[in-house]
């Protein structure tokens, strides 16, 4: 299955330009899910580079990866939650991630293609790996992240 | 002068020159062990956070990894001038609380030079005012050319 835009933003509170997932291309619910964002050099993460940069300084950052990749996992463990998820009330916390290997960067006009698989529910922890390509290269696995479902009504 | 004041006045640090979602280094100094220390003064009409989220503002912790790795690269330049070192690795990055709007971060930053592999070790730790931890991270930089990053 895949995932619409509108499915993706009742899914995930997060907005722009700080929602990370352009598209969901294939889910099997409760296993796997892959997602891409595209980057272009007009988001505000490019505003600052100085002309005479060297290319390298147009990678995307490693923050952002992490947090696209990481909002990838989020909506597969999410769509697996069902109504409580789509009415808003619960919301996924980044607890953690270990074992990030990054083999490539991301530049403008390039699609990031993350996959991610959850290997453990544990009550309100799940437990996922990832891995990242654009145009076919590696870009980054991601050996384990760990997600923390709250009550949306205990965060303010 | 506090923070607080100087970001008023100055404005914060001024933006990096490689692509960063925000200025995530407001000030840095060396603490008496030899660690980095970084400040950010956390508001909320940064880059980004309008969308994190809509409803209210919560600094995302992927930003405090920015932090600790701005930090870093300051630190490494001053350590290594002429050197150009990359994260190659992130052994482990744990959240535990989040900063808000008008929380000053303080990453404190320990750095284990190899230059015979060019390689970097950085510890990181980012703690509010009260100074409990809210996030940590153990991070690898190699010099650029070097390591598996293509």
């Amino acid at each position: 299955m895949s995932l619409s835009t509108r499915d993706i933003k009742a899914m995930l509170p997060h907005r722009f330009p700080m929602l990370q997932v352009d598209r969901v291309t294939e889910l099997s619910p409760g296993r796997h899910i892959v997602a891409e964002k595209a980057v272009t050099g007009s988001e505000p993460c490019y505003a600052a580079v100085p002309d005479d940069a060297p290319q390298h300084a147009y990678a995307y950052p490693i923050s952002l990866m992490l947090e696209s990749l990481g909002q990838s996992g989020c909506l597969l463990w999410m769509q697996s939650l069902g109504r409580a998820a789509y009415e808003g009330r619960t919301a996924l916390i980044f607890g953690s991630a270990r074992g990030l290997r990054l083999t490539s960067r991301v530049l403008p006009g390039e699609v990031m293609r993350h996959q991610a698989w959850l290997t453990a529910v544990k009550g309100d922890t799940a437990i996922l790996r990832g891995e990242t390509t654009a145009a076919g290269r590696p870009v980054l696995t991601l050996e384990s992240m760990v997600a923390v479902q709250r009550d949306v009504t205990l965060l303010a | 002068m506090s923070l607080i004041a100087e970001v008023l006045l100055h404005g914060g640090s001024p933006a990096p020159d490689v692509a960063a979602p925000l200025s995530a280094v407001d000030r840095t100094w060396t603490d008496p062990t030899g660690a980095l220390v970084a400040e950010k003064l956390v508001v909320a009409d940064d880059p980004y956070l309008e969308g994190h989220y809509p409803d209210g503002v919560i600094f995302p912790g992927v930003f405090s990894l920015e932090t600790a790795l701005q930090a870093t690269a300051q630190h490494l330049r001053a350590l290594r001038p002429g050197a150009d070192y990359e994260l190659t690795t992130i052994d482990s990055v744990r959240f535990t609380a989040p900063f808000r709007p008008g929380d000053v971060l303080r990453a404190t930053i320990e750095v284990g030079l190899d230059d015979r592999s060019g390689t970097a070790l950085v510890r990181c730790r980012c703690a509010g005012r009260d100074g409990a931890d809210r996030a940590t991270m153990r991070l690898r930089f190699t010099l650029r050319g070097t390591g598996p990053v293509a």
